[in-house]
């Protein structure tokens, strides 16, 4: 019995790159749109702050200080509404709550996430068409600094889709949860 | 209207009725318009990112970043003692402290959850010994309405951008109508008090304590200056400001010990999150709210509202109405996003200052947020103190009545919200 405990244990630490990157998806799993809130958000406060100091005791200024930040912005929200999903923390009007069971109730929840998923779904598919659009017609930023990067809006505009479908994600990994919690008659 | 469009808008309000996120809602339902109506699609994908991508944004997760570190680095509690130092002479000086207090810190912090959040954790145990505590978790609540009327406000800058009209403006506007609901609402809460016989006056007014808790709260009280001198003095940007006032506050904490490192990521992420929340529904709120204006709903509702009455009176009145039960039901970032362009003609029309009545409909949602079914600041208060909701509105109601009154005189009085404007600018 111990020894089989032990080789289970070994088993789990056993450094192979299987295992390895299990560790990594673990991780990523439970913590990247936390991480990717920070971040952005940190760097977009920096990046105007140099801006306006630069502006009030040096007399410079950037063009693309604005801009950057932004973008960084807009990847901030997308990582920080899958995170709401993850939460079930989109706003919405729960009146009804308190007034249908809990079966109800589940299958209610069920109906929301598949909305969810449709609006995700179209989301996608048409940033995805947008994203396909710049890169045909070449668009690049406004600011001078960044155009001469050559850089296309279709990289900055990945942050739709992307953090689009870490919703989805999200959806699908709550949606099994939620499901989880009904049988074992934990639905709050 | 066609019964297809008629069929979307019951739908979408449907759909929101039943509990869907109202992001997904107004979605869903936008994109159904849009289908039935043959406008070009692509505009969906489009709309997540360019909703969003307005520089006036990045100042929302800001001025609650400046709220959450002021209450973690100990300088809110300097400001209710500043309140304290003023008001508590007189008969229900705790709770008038407590009104005072929220409106110190709302001009910091530009959000009212963050401000029930904040002095709900403070005050609520403070002063549950000289009142009851659902009458204390009224107070609180009631009085974190001001997070968002007394500037800076994630509201004001919302309807800024959807309205046109100017965040700094709008900032200097809302300053008189939130002194006016404060003093309102202190006057009610002495009635109470006399009622009740709560927190019956222990000390006299000393003019040397004022001075030590105004020298105390030095720091706290430096911040409001930054944020609206920054923008008034030319300096900066509303967003430019948040960003000052963030560094500021940060500095401050950290001088005075009472912040580390890791406590940062903490903070930022709290803030971060909200805007995850708020942000799509922005976006979609935006596209919903263009797609009824090119279906003509607006003028229909134009027409309909000014057909009432001939009467300035009955319709400012009405739309009064409108707004206070759209702000019992529903969240007031969809509510300004939906309804400006609605009402925004009709306004227009009665010949109303723009400043004055986003001033006089931001002060009208407010009250939704202490009013069931849905009233963020009633679920802060009640998470935090263990309150029921209901209790908690019950016991709500006389500073309600007080908030009310005041609103009568913001409506009545466009000098109220105008006079600092034309003032200063």
């Amino acid at each position: 019995m111990k020894k089989n405990v032990n080789s289970e244990d070994y088993n789990k630490n056993k450094p192979s790159m299987l295992n390895l990157l299990k560790r990594v998806f673990k991780f990523l799993d439970s913590k990247i749109e936390e991480y990717a809130i920070t971040v952005f958000y940190f760097s977009f406060t920096v990046i105007l702050l140099n801006e306006v100091i630069r502006r009030y005791f040096f007399a410079a200024s950037t063009d693309w200080s604005e801009e950057v930040a932004r973008f960084l912005f807009v990847f901030l929200v997308c990582f920080a509404a899958a995170y709401a999903v993850r939460e079930r923390g989109h706003l919405r009007i729960s009146i009804i709550d308190n007034l249908v069971s809990k079966k109800i109730k589940f299958y209610l929840y069920i109906f929301y996430d598949i909305c969810f998923l449709i609006l995700a779904v179209a989301i996608i598919y048409y940033s995805v068409q947008i994203m396909q659009l710049q890169i045909r017609t070449d668009t690049l930023a406004m600011s001078e600094s960044l155009r001469k990067l050559n850089l296309n809006m279709a990289y900055v505009y990945a942050a739709v889709p992307l953090g689009w479908a870490l919703m989805i994600y999200r959806l699908i990994q709550r949606f099994i949860l939620t499901i989880k919690e009904y049988k074992e008659g934990k639905l709050e | 209207m066609s019964y297809e469009v008629m069929a979307g808008l019951v739908g979408t309000a449907i759909l929101m009725g039943i509990g869907v996120p109202i992001l997904v809602a107004l979605g869903l339902g936008t994109i159904y318009l849009m289908w039935v109506c043959n406008y070009p699609l692509l505009v969906v994908g489009q709309v997540p990112f360019s909703g969003i991508d307005k520089f006036a944004f990045l100042a929302v997760p800001l001025f609650i970043l400046t709220g959450d570190i002021i209450a973690h680095s100990g300088m809110a509690r300097q400001l209710v003692r500043l309140a304290y130092a003023m008001f508590g002479w007189i008969q229900g000086g705790l709770g008038a402290s407590t009104l005072i207090g929220s409106g110190f810190f709302a001009a910091i912090s530009g959000s009212n959850s963050a401000t029930a959040a904040a002095m709900g954790r403070m005050m609520i145990p403070e002063m549950e010994s000289k009142y009851t505590r659902d009458y204390s978790g009224a107070i609180v609540a009631c009085g974190a309405c001001m997070g968002i009327i007394i500037p800076p406000s994630i509201i004001y800058i919302i309807y800024g951008s959807v309205a046109g009209v100017s965040v700094g403006a709008l900032f200097i506007a809302g300053i008189l109508p939130g002194i006016l609901m404060i003093a309102f609402m202190c006057v009610a809460n002495y009635f109470m008090c006399k009622v009740h016989r709560y927190d019956p006056p222990v000390q006299k007014f000393s003019a040397s304590e004022l001075l030590k808790a105004i020298w105390d709260a030095k720091f706290a009280l430096i911040a409001p200056i930054i944020i609206l001198g920054s923008i008034y003095g030319g300096i900066a940007t509303p967003t430019e400001s948040a960003v000052i006032a963030v560094a500021y506050c940060l500095i401050v904490s950290f001088l005075r010990k009472k912040m580390k490192v890791s406590d940062m990521s903490g903070l930022f992420l709290r803030s971060g999150v909200v805007c995850g929340v708020l942000m799509p529904i922005v976006a979609l709120a935006t596209l919903f709210s263009e797609t009824i204006t090119m279906l003509r709903i607006p003028s229909l509702f134009t027409n309909a509202i000014l057909g009432i009455s001939e009467s300035e009176i009955i319709i400012m009145f009405s739309l009064f109405l409108i707004l206070f039960i759209a702000g019992m039901v529903m969240d007031t970032t969809p509510i300004i996003l939906i309804l400006v362009p609605l009402i925004g003609p009709i306004v227009t029309n009665l010949g109303l200052d723009p400043v004055h009545w986003g001033i006089a409909m931001i002060t009208t949602l407010t009250i939704g947020f202490v009013t069931p079914p849905i009233g963020i600041n009633l679920y802060v208060v009640s998470s935090i103190a263990k309150i029921p909701i209901v209790t908690l509105f019950v016991k709500s109601i006389p500073l309600i009545i007080a908030m009310l009154l005041a609103l009568f005189f913001i409506y009545v009085f466009p000098q109220l919200s105008l006079w600092l404007v034309q003032f200063i600018l």
